[in-house]
């Protein structure tokens, strides 16, 4: 608002084309011209046109009271009694608090009514009740209100309060309204501000009192109006107007109930204690008598006659920071009779109010009539919204483009299905190479089965004559195992025997077993055997059947068993020899003869793994080494464990192994350090031989082949 | 006719029907297989149920005293191994199997770093030792240095081959990795001529065993 004067009869701001008429009130003032007379509201002077502010220039809080005011609407629940005289309402907190620094409005000139006030003031400010004419300007509600609202039910719900205003208000506050109603009111009790009384006095106004209203009687038809027509009423509502301004400035104000009975007025803590400094007397409390006098006092808010009104833009700051907080309740609105509508033409509804207006749920004239079943000739009685609001709801699924690659795949997918079907062709075998591979492996069988059969028959020994020692040279780590065996196994000494082979190994590891415990037995030592394998135990046993006469058994051997666990095991099992149970009996191996003496591996002499597998052997190896570093250890291993133990040789300066007997070789060349003599083993020996130059032979034919294949091969 | 020869007799059966794989695979050699594999299965299930359960933690369990005590722990563990069986509870054997893998790999690393490694680097390196086994020794010494950091070079495959000075190194890498590839072909070659006579040795001594068999065989029936 520009606050620039305009006539009385505009409707627009000359000066800054804002709205100076609401809607709803001009339509209200067309349907009724009649202006209530009387002098009961010829001290009451209305709003100003310029109440509702334009969109621009709307406070935050007014939106946010406009939210609150949509929230309330949504609950649609009924609205109760309002409470009678406006001085009985309580005003919210946040006025109270607000006004006692608030300074004294100002005062426009007489007839202007362009005053900016808040509409939060207009609503709070009291409003002049027209006289009892608002049963008659029912018939003058818009229709669309009149369907909203009978007049029955107008009549009936005068006094209900919306349900915003019942949030606001106290719950008991319509009880005490009904006593105060009833109750004659107490003087003094209506005493205004002190600023209030001040500016009456400047502009020769009356004493200010309580809010003046007219007969709360009074059909109120904004009472029963839609919630967001309330809030037009209430945006565009001036307190009070005197009946004969209401003609020329063609607005009308409504009354309101609490205007009967001003003296009952109940006002905010800030106004009484505004007035105490100035506090008026109690014989000075207006009466009933006086009601036009206590109207005057109205004009605080208005601009007639010179009541000081509020000039544009001297809205004073405390006015300004009134805006509501969440917690700050909503003003109790007045309840508005026919006369706010009353010479209102009708206007633009502005955008924002335009979008408080209730949609309208079935009935509407656009929805079609049902045609069939229970429901016929009804319309709108299924209307189509939910599945229109699921539309709306729908996600939109994003345009998929398919790649270059998908679409070939997805050709060659079709490609595959449109191929004729093409029954399988049972790939026949190439004959000839079947039996020509059967061919060359029977003859690599009988070659091998030849050279091995050979020294058996004493034809052609390569080595040797007539089975004669076939031992091959002196092997150093056989001799270094041999010499252990000498100068660590005496009499009765304890000897740790580790079986680590299987049943797989054991044609070619037995050679070098029997050999090493034979010689451990004839120096007289005391055989500890354990195995980390399953079938090691069961080995074990076959081996000393044969070493060791069964009288002497339980004396010079004792069977361990087995001990699971691998490297953990082998580390407990060298901690605790004397605690494991002998095989197959059970018993405590403490209570055996062969192991007197001995608790652990520190209580032996000698420690001899015969492994087939490089991992038991160098198992053996490392953690007899790592926690007996002075134990000796000498090895009796299959030949395919050669290349892996004979880094831990101590000849190569690692050690751990004193000596290595390995395979056939190994196990002659320690019989004959022995001085025995055995032919088995020089026949084996000269077989393997043989074997050896047959598989050396093959090597060479089948590399020459495959050279003279070249790449077609 | 003894248990020795009956044994034999099985023992030559086996033999054969395992060789006549040499004719290619077929109903007899697989026959041998299943054989072979069902025994050596049962019997490790046998020995170890037996030694494990019977002879070391219910005598135990028996004895009582502290021991016991000291046995519970190993036979819930143990317990909660079996659970790894059932889809549903193997979790629980989780913690029996964390408890076995990590005692398990504590006491390996600790082997191997004591039993092998600082060995091996000792005696890889020790020139003086070399020395006093004369030339041959140190030759011998040498060779064994250079073949062992060769051969970890061959397995060095992460640097890159760039032009000019800053490649040298990376060439150098890559040639003395040629070198260690020579050392592990070696390697490989004992390895197989172990394996070949292990091998043979197995064949030579089972044809001798069916041999032995066939000529008792043949005095048992008067031969």
């Amino acid at each position: 608002m520009c606050g620039a004067m305009n006539p009385a009869d505009s409707v627009v701001c000359e000066q800054c084309q804002a709205r100076l008429v609401p809607l709803v009130a001009e339509e209200a003032a067309e349907a009724q011209p009649e202006v209530p007379s009387g002098e009961e509201v010829s001290g009451a002077e209305p709003f100003s046109e310029e109440v509702s502010l334009p969109a621009e220039e709307e406070p935050d809080w007014l939106t946010e009271l406009r939210a609150t005011m949509e929230e309330a609407e949504e609950e649609q629940e009924p609205p109760v009694e309002e409470a009678g005289p406006v001085a009985e309402v309580e005003v919210p907190d946040w006025l109270r608090e607000l006004t006692p620094s608030a300074p004294p409005p100002s005062e426009e000139a007489e007839g202007e009514a362009e005053t900016e006030v808040p509409e939060w003031l207009q609503e709070s400010a009291p409003e002049a009740a027209p006289p009892e004419e608002e049963v008659e300007r029912e018939s003058e509600v818009p229709e669309w209100i009149q369907e909203v609202v009978s007049p029955e039910e107008e009549a009936e719900e005068t006094a209900e309060v919306p349900d915003w205003l019942r949030e606001v208000s106290p719950p008991d506050a319509s009880v005490e309204e009904e006593e105060v109603e009833a109750a004659p009111p107490p003087e003094g009790e209506l005493e205004p501000p002190a600023w209030l009384q001040e500016v009456s006095e400047e502009v020769g106004g009356g004493p200010f009192v309580g809010v003046p209203t007219e007969e709360a009687e009074a059909v109120q038809p904004g009472a029963e109006a839609p919630e967001w027509l309330r809030e037009i009423a209430e945006a565009v509502e001036p307190p009070s107007t005197p009946p004969e301004r209401e003609a020329e400035e063609e607005v009308s104000l409504p009354p309101t109930e609490e205007a009967e009975e001003p003296e009952e007025a109940e006002l905010p803590t800030w106004l009484l204690q505004a007035v105490s400094p100035v506090e008026a007397p109690a014989e000075e409390a207006p009466t009933e008598a006086e009601e036009p006098e206590v109207r005057k006092g109205v004009r605080v808010f208005t601009s007639e006659e010179g009541v000081p009104t509020l000039e544009p833009g001297e809205v004073p700051d405390w006015l300004k920071e009134l805006a509501p907080t969440d917690e700050v309740p909503l003003p109790v609105p007045e309840e508005k009779g026919e006369e706010e509508i009353e010479g209102l033409a009708p206007a633009e509804i502005p955008d924002w109010l335009e979008a408080l207006r209730p949609r309208e749920e079935g009935g509407t004239p656009e929805e079609p009539v049902e045609t069939e079943g229970v429901l016929e000739g009804l319309r709108g009685t299924l209307p189509p919204s939910p599945a229109v609001e699921a539309a709306e709801r729908a996600v939109s699924i994003p345009s998929v483009t398919a790649k270059p690659a998908s679409i070939a795949r997805a050709e060659l997918f079709q490609e595959l299905l449109t191929r004729p079907i093409i029954s399988p062709r049972r790939i026949e075998r190439r004959r000839e190479r079947g039996v020509g591979l059967a061919i060359q492996r029977l003859i690599i069988g009988l070659l091998l089965l030849a050279a091995v059969l050979a020294p058996m028959a004493g034809m052609w020994l390569p080595v040797g004559e007539g089975g004669g020692s076939a031992a091959p040279a002196l092997l150093p780590d056989v001799q270094a195992a041999y010499t252990t065996v000498e100068t660590r196994v005496h009499q009765g000494t304890p000897v740790l025997v580790s079986i680590e082979y299987g049943p797989s190994e054991a044609e070619e590891v037995d050679l070098v077993a029997q050999t090493l415990l034979r010689h451990i037995l004839d120096r007289g030592g005391r055989l500890i055997l354990v195995s980390t394998r399953p079938e090691g135990p069961a080995l074990a046993d076959r081996l000393l059947s044969a070493l060791v006469e069964a009288a002497d058994r339980e004396a010079r051997v004792v069977n361990l068993g087995y001990q699971p666990g691998q490297a953990s095991g082998v580390q407990g099992l060298l901690a605790n020899l004397a605690r494991r149970p002998v095989y197959p009996a059970g018993v405590p191996a403490s209570e055996m003869p062969a192991m007197e003496g001995v608790s652990s591996a520190e209580d032996v002499n000698l420690v001899v793994v015969l492994g087939g597998q490089d991992e038991d052997v160098l198992t053996w190896i490392e953690q007899t080494s790592a926690r007996y570093p002075d134990l000796p250890v000498v090895a009796g291993v299959s030949a395919r464990v050669e290349v892996s133990a004979s880094p831990y040789l101590e000849r190569a300066g690692a050690g751990a192994l004193k000596g290595l007997v390995v395979g056939l070789p190994g196990a002659t060349v320690y019989q004959d350090l022995r001085g025995e003599e055995d032919r088995h083993l020089t026949y084996y020996l000269q077989s393997v031989m043989w074997g050896q130059w047959a598989v050396a032979a093959l090597m060479a034919v089948g590399m020459v082949v495959f050279l003279a294949g070249g790449k077609g091969r | 006719m003894t248990m020795d020869l009956i044994g034999g007799i099985v023992g030559a059966l086996l033999t054969v029907l395992i060789l006549s794989y040499i004719l290619g695979d077929n109903p007899l050699y697989r026959l041998a297989l299943y054989i072979l594999i069902g025994a050596s299965v049962g019997y490790v299930v046998a020995v170890v149920v037996g030694t494990v359960v019977f002879r070391i933690a219910l005598p135990s369990l028996q004895q009582g005293g502290s021991q016991p005590y000291g046995l519970l722990i190993p036979v819930v563990l143990g317990a909660l191994l079996l659970l790894k069986g059932f889809p549903r509870l193997a979790v629980l054997g989780n913690i029996s199997t964390g408890f076995l893998v990590g005692v398990g790999a504590a006491v390996a690393v600790g082997g191997a770093l004591l039993g092998t490694l600082i060995p091996q680097i000792d005696a890889s390196g020790s020139v003086f030792d070399w020395a006093a086994g004369g030339p041959s020794g140190l030759i011998n010494g040498s060779l064994a240095l250079v073949g062992t950091v060769c051969a970890l070079l061959a397995f060095t495959f992460t640097f890159r081959q760039r032009p000019g000075p800053g490649g040298w190194g990376a060439s150098l890498i890559g040639f003395f990795g040629r070198i260690g590839r020579l050392f592990l072909l070696a390697a490989f070659g004992a390895v197989f001529a172990g394996a070949l006579v292990a091998t043979l040795t197995v064949l030579v001594k089972r044809v001798y065993t069916v041999v032995d068999v066939l000529l008792a065989v043949w005095r048992l029936f008067g031969g």
